[in-house]
């Protein structure tokens, strides 16, 4: 963890897909620049969201509330979902708050994106 | 610097940092108390574990006890040493009955998107203790090395 958090959001558009990759650590008082890429995102509606976690190395439960959010927006328009490449403490996370049985979890956003 | 309000905290161990109860000065005790983790040397995954959970009640003390009223505060009380860091978090709220919170993990609830936070203290510290009604919860994490 930096001693100075910041967060930025990486998104790349693919013609059924969008992939988002936060980078940095998703605080309190961060979480919200992920929650504004994650509604632009949703607004395209793309069949396939995959967020990419490799670079994420902190979410509080705001983040996650947001990825939930997401979540049900995606699969009410009949989209799919899925998470990528989380690390070890945020794979932790995901388990613990029962995440992974909600949204499908990827080693690599190569195989997120294909088994979308 | 500020005098604990409780008794069970006038101890010298303790140190204050009071804050306006917003999400961004929320975050301002983080550095301190990190900062002391580090020095102690806990391991990585307790230093997670600590963030997560200070960022988790003090997320609670601005939405839920101090209703994201700004003009109200946040008192956090720590002490870290070789053994334990403790942490104590307090807002200015009317409280809350901590065992009437739903569990986030079952089926039904996992679709809402907040309500995780003090799921996510216990799961990560070795203590979690409310008190005063609700309006201060006592953390604790042993340094484990």
């Amino acid at each position: 963890m930096q001693a100075t958090d910041t967060l930025s959001v990486d998104v790349a558009q693919g013609d059924q897909s969008v992939v988002i990759t936060p980078v940095g650590t998703a605080s309190m008082d961060l979480y919200e620049g992920l929650a504004a890429a994650l509604v632009k995102a949703c607004e395209l509606k793309p069949p396939v969201l995959v967020i990419d976690l490799e670079k994420l190395d902190f979410i509080c439960s705001l983040g996650l509330g947001c990825l939930v959010v997401a979540h049900v927006r995606v699969r009410r328009y009949g989209g799919k979902m899925t998470l990528a490449n989380p690390t070890a403490p945020i794979r932790d996370m995901l388990a613990a708050t029962k995440l992974a049985t909600l949204m499908p979890i990827y080693d690599s956003t190569e195989d997120a994106l294909a088994a979308g | 610097m500020t005098q604990p309000d409780s008794e069970h905290i006038r101890d010298d161990r303790y140190r204050a940092i009071r804050v306006k109860s917003t999400l961004e000065d929320a975050k301002l005790p983080e550095m301190e108390i990190l900062a002391d983790v580090r020095r102690h040397r806990f391991c990585e995954e307790a230093e997670f574990a600590i963030k997560l959970a200070l960022e988790e009640a003090m997320t609670n003390a601005v939405k839920h006890g101090n209703c994201n009223d700004a003009s109200k505060q946040i008192t956090v009380y720590f002490f870290v040493d070789d053994e334990r860091a403790e942490i104590i978090v307090c807002d200015e709220g009317c409280g809350f009955e901590p065992g009437g919170v739903p569990d986030p993990t079952e089926n039904d609830r996992l679709t809402l998107p907040n309500g995780r936070g003090i799921m996510l203290m216990r799961a990560y510290m070795d203590e979690v203790e409310y008190r005063c009604n609700g309006r201060e919860v006592c953390l604790v994490k042993l340094n484990k090395r």
